[in-house]
């Protein structure tokens, strides 16, 4: 088992250079970002700058040029990327002239917070969802669950969540959830409970609209492997050994249909990340996602280029931790 | 033997409701077991020998099955009638149950002694450490070398053959009265389907229980069976002792199967069948079901054959046949013909010859 995961992480590596290649690669492709340092006007440089000034700044903090103004060949300035990264410096923003790092230390755990909790509420109602309907397949429950789940899935969210703002957060119709950020504005004078009460508040209109089309697919995938493995001649075997209904299903039908509920895990992941773009944006809350779209926006490079570095790395790490689920989830799962 | 019987069915239908008609897959299946007593139920697949043997534990799929009439006497309690908790105490204990794909009946993700410990506490009441030993023991029974070992090991990692004696250890860990057989060693290569056999008839005389053993192969029905019960579109269409049966079969489509039975020794040529396949219970005749693809029906009896089913009549002491060909239904019939599909050079068929190429 320990030298599975250590074999497994070891071949993490050259995955993670493929992508820091394609992530440099496609980032110094994208037209805008390099080429004219005058996109980078907005307030962060003296006005008696000449332009020429301006650029070579630019592209000196870009580590572009040399000291001198000699330009580095793009191998090398690839190379120096990666010898940054490993000593863990990620640049320094264009947009908020603050180091990457503390930019992604500061926003990434409210994003990691709101997709988590998301995650669980997504789990808590697919899961049961998905193992009533195929338990009472073709019945009412199962179409009521499965039509409904696919309204929801079909519904944007950037729409969904229009439509949260503008009926619940707002004055003039029901202004029962706050509309933006993360916490009120006297957040030293609260007490514990008050303080957890208030994020709850705040987070969930985000969480609701990052869970809601996401329990659609699970639930269809759940749904899809109960009744497959209660067709399954092992649980005709455990029936006819006298285990009742209830045994039968939660130990040999649940056990058999873990493995697809394991990979989804993997994959809900980073796609809650990518919908936390939308999400953040709409509910002004200062997370990665809104930090992306800003950085995007700004063609702010070290930031866009961290960001992806950042998401893969996430990604790659949930994939690690479904393989070692699966090796601990079934037996027939091996890398030797 | 004593006289009381095992397990008694009694006019068992057992229906499946598939779109908007109604399949009967069972129609009527009445057969009794005495105590040590091997029972083949032989017929084509989809005559409802299988679904029979699940009605017997209600292990039908409901929906789209259900057992719409019938009596299932175990030891004088109506199997059909006591409660689920109730049943669930006979399967796996009193009647045990082991299946066709030895590959899939075994829960993939779950250790070969889990499986079996999982039956031994839910019918014994003994102490960890104890199930362990009957569990050991029982992979013993079966001929499992290593068997400490092989409670660690998972399905994936022992052959087939193996998985059925898993599947035979597991149903025997509570010494069960009976024995529910149902294709045993159809999906088995010949060398171990042997070896599964005399397995089963070796336990079944240590145990002391009876089979009721469902297979559409003639030799291991020769070789196995005390009594056969053969099946064709949802009934029983003969019923006798094992000797009797293949010293004079009676319903046609009994010599039919016999017919086909390829032999050593014999001349080669085709080999022969019987014509047509078995029809959907959408098209089932009025009158008897073999009558459309029967070779031994004589112009004489056929309107009669179209006209009534034939009930299943005692023809002496050992033997039952439904068909109004049997001597006594009709004395036209009982007069018949040399029966076309076997062989002029040829005995009544005996003992049939797949043994041989086991």
């Amino acid at each position: 088992m320990l030298s599975y995961i250590i074999r497994r992480i070891l071949l993490m590596f050259p995955t993670l250079i493929g992508m820091t290649f394609i992530i440099f690669a496609i980032v110094r492709m994208a037209p805008g970002l390099t080429t004219s340092g005058g996109m980078y006007t907005a307030g962060m440089l003296q006005s008696h700058q000449s332009q020429l000034a301006q650029q070579r700044f630019m592209a000196r903090r870009l580590h572009l040029i040399t000291r001198n103004g000699k330009p580095i060949p793009i191998a090398i300035q690839y190379v120096r990327w990666i010898n940054r990264i490993i000593h863990g410096d990620l640049g320094t923003s264009i947009e908020f002239s603050e180091p990457v790092t503390k930019l992604v230390l500061q926003r990434l755990p409210v994003t990691l917070t709101i997709n988590l909790i998301s995650m669980v509420i997504i789990y808590l109602i697919a899961v049961p969802g998905g193992v009533l309907a195929a338990i009472y397949r073709g019945r009412l429950v199962d179409r009521i669950f499965g039509l409904g789940s696919l309204v929801l899935y079909s519904l944007p969210i950037i729409w969904v969540g229009s439509m949260l703002l503008g009926f619940l957060a707002n004055p003039s119709f029901l202004n029962v959830f706050p509309s933006a950020g993360l916490h009120s504005t006297n957040t030293s004078k609260m007490s514990y409970f008050q303080f957890v009460f208030d994020y709850a508040w705040h987070i969930t209109l985000p969480v609701l609209c990052l869970s809601y089309g996401g329990f659609a697919y699970l639930a269809k995938q759940v749904r899809g492997s109960y009744i497959d493995n209660l067709q399954q001649d092992f649980t005709r075997t455990a029936r006819a050994k006298g285990l009742p209904p209830s045994t039968v299903l939660l130990r040999h039908v649940t056990q058999n249909s873990m493995l697809p509920m394991i990979t989804i895990v993997g994959m809900t992941l980073p796609g809650l990340l990518g919908g936390s773009v939308i999400v953040e944006q709409i509910f002004s809350i200062q997370g990665m996602g809104r930090l992306m779209f800003e950085a995007t926006y700004a063609r702010d490079l070290p930031v866009i280029q961290s960001l992806a570095l950042v998401t893969s790395a996430i990604t790659l790490v949930s994939y690690l931790m479904v393989d070692i689920a699966y090796h601990m989830v079934d037996p027939r799962v091996t890398y030797d | 033997m004593s006289d009381e019987p095992l397990l008694t069915v009694r006019n068992l239908q057992t229906h499946f409701w598939a779109g908007d008609g109604v399949i009967p897959a069972v129609d009527g299946v009445s057969f009794s077991i005495f105590h040590r007593q091997t029972l083949a139920i032989v017929g084509e697949s989809g005559c409802g020998k299988s679904v029979t043997a699940m009605s017997i534990l209600r292990l039908i799929p409901s929906p789209p099955g259900k057992i719409v009439a019938g009596e299932v006497f175990f030891k004088s309690q109506n199997l059909l009638a006591m409660s689920e908790k109730a049943i669930r105490r006979i399967r796996g204990g009193q009647i045990a149950m082991i299946f066709q794909e030895p590959m899939t009946s075994l829960n993939p993700v779950m250790s070969i002694g889990d499986q079996i410990l999982e039956a031994i506490f839910l019918h014994q009441n003994v102490s960890p450490a104890a199930a362990v030993d009957i569990a050991v023991q029982s992979l013993r029974d079966v001929g499992i070398a290593d068997a400490q070992r092989r409670l660690y090991e998972y399905p994936h990692q022992i052959s087939g053959g193996m998985k059925q004696r898993v599947m035979i250890a597991m149903a025997l860990v509570c010494k069960p009265r009976l024995l529910i057989a149902d294709e045993p060693t159809t999906a088995l290569d010949v060398t171990i389907q042997a070896q599964i056999l005399e397995l089963l008839a070796a336990v079944k005389r240590q145990n002391d229980m009876a089979v009721l053993l469902i297979t559409h192969d003639l030799g291991i029905v020769a070789e196995n069976a005390d009594v056969v019960a053969i099946m064709y579109a949802g009934r029983i269409v003969e019923f006798a002792d094992v000797y009797e049966l293949f010293a004079n079969p009676i319903h046609p489509y009994t010599r039919g199967l016999m017919a086909c039975v390829p032999r050593l020794g014999a001349p080669h040529g085709r080999l022969t069948t019987i014509p047509g396949t078995v029809p959907s219970p959408a098209s089932w005749p009025k009158g008897c079901r073999f009558e459309p693809r029967c070779a031994l029906c004589t112009d004489d009896v056929r309107q009669r054959c179209r006209d009534h089913m034939p009930q299943l009549r005692q023809i002496n002491d050992r033997h039952w046949a439904a068909t109004f060909l049997a001597p006594g239904f009709d004395s036209a019939a009982a007069t018949a013909p040399t029966l076309p599909f076997r062989r002029a050079d040829q005995t009544p068929p005996g003992v049939p010859s797949t043994q041989g190429a086991l």
